[in-house]
């Protein structure tokens, strides 16, 4: 299957490509006072407001650097059984995709409770990345403060 | 997220392709080049092509993309549907392309004894594979046009479509084949009642397009009719 790569702090992070909905440019966020650090804000995605959350802000507690490189992964995010929502997801070295195979990954052998969205990791051609599940993305918090109808 | 830019490094980008790379002057060839044959399919080479990006947002940039995104994609990119348009005498008419496998020269029909001579032509040497060649117009009950041609003559537009759907394959000639077009589904008008019942059967409905008017066909029923019509 098709992923695309992202960098958070040093590190390499895949997602999945069929979640992903665009990749679009840094735009101008708006900001959401009383929200999560890990809240970069909403912009206007073709007539909806779609809120950003800085992956480097969640895993790292540092804002993304603004690069040409650094975009906005706007992916489906499951809210309930047949619903989705888009949300923004802000990376650094958004510029590669690859294709791994379901063989390549590997489990990480130790799930870390505040960070559950780390998946399993995968190797294949010098490339290590871990495996980014969307689903287990948002802290309960801010996923009731984005999307209060999926709690 | 702040607007403060974090300091960059400057970049340092090693231009092995010009040292021992294909840009190489005399010195002795990178081991690589015989794996990846040119730079240009070597990683390091587009990792270094990915560094450059790795720089500040040029004035503006921000701006301009926060202003393209508000705006909505244009309607008529959504859910547009495309056909093949094509004339049959006097009449323009259209299939959906999906089921268009090949447009070839007309071809030489080879008659086959005890058919339905108005819907089963023959057979037709298509790329080596025989295919049964129908006809659209009596399928349709179209009436001939009024610049009808001796039996046998063949002009300079006429084409044979090679049509497939579920695995079921028909060749039909045609007098032009003007291309793709592409329309939303709303800009389909009912086909009006005068038109031959026979057609209007077939017909999903009518495209204006050059200011004529294109009788866009179903493609479910076309292909029914015609396994039907064999057996």
């Amino acid at each position: 299957m098709l992923y695309l790569l992202l960098r958070m702090g040093t590190e390499r992070y895949a997602l999945e490509a069929r979640r992903i909905v665009e990749v679009v440019p840094l735009v101008t966020l708006k900001p959401l006072p009383h929200t999560p650090a890990c809240v970069a804000g909403l912009f206007d995605y073709r007539g909806t407001w779609v809120p950003v959350i800085d992956l480097c802000q969640l895993t790292h507690g540092q804002d993304c650097a603004a690069h040409l490189t650094t975009r906005i992964v706007l992916v489906k995010y499951p809210a309930g059984a047949a619903h989705t929502h888009i949300l923004g997801l802000l990376a650094e070295q958004v510029t590669e995709t690859v294709k791994f195979k379901d063989a390549d990954f590997q489990c990480a052998g130790l799930q870390v409770p505040e960070a559950p969205y780390l998946g399993q990791l995968v190797k294949a051609d010098h490339i290590t990345a871990q495996h980014l599940e969307i689903e287990h993305l948002l802290p309960d918090a801010v996923r009731q403060n984005l999307f209060p109808e999926c709690a | 997220m702040t607007d403060t830019v974090a300091p960059i490094a400057p970049i340092v980008i090693d231009d092995c392709w010009n040292r021992i790379g294909v840009w190489r002057r005399g010195a002795d060839a990178c081991p690589e080049l015989e794996r990846v044959i040119h730079c240009r399919n070597c990683e390091r080479y587009s990792a270094a092509g990915r560094q450059i990006l790795q720089r500040e947002l040029p004035a503006g940039y921000r701006e301009e993309w926060t202003q393209v995104l508000a705006m909505r994609k244009p309607q008529s990119q959504e859910n547009s549907e495309s056909i093949v348009i094509f004339r049959l005498g006097d009449e323009w008419l259209a299939i959906p392309s999906r089921i268009v496998r090949e447009i070839t020269s007309a071809k030489s029909v080879r008659r086959l004894p005890h058919t339905r001579k108005n819907i089963v032509k023959g057979l037709v040497n298509m790329r080596g594979e025989l295919q049964i060649c129908v006809s659209l117009g009596g399928l349709l009950d179209l009436e001939k046009g009024a610049q009808e041609r001796r039996f046998g003559s063949v002009g300079i537009s006429d084409r044979m479509i090679l049509i497939a759907h579920e695995g079921n394959q028909y060749v039909f000639p045609v007098t032009e084949v003007h291309g793709l077009h592409r329309h939303h589904p709303n800009e389909l008008q009912p086909a009006p009642a005068t038109i031959g019942k026979s057609k209007a059967t077939y017909t999903k409905g009518v495209l204006a397009w050059n200011e004529r008017h294109v009788a866009s066909l179903d493609a479910e029923l076309l292909f029914h009719t015609l396994n039907k019509s064999l057996t």
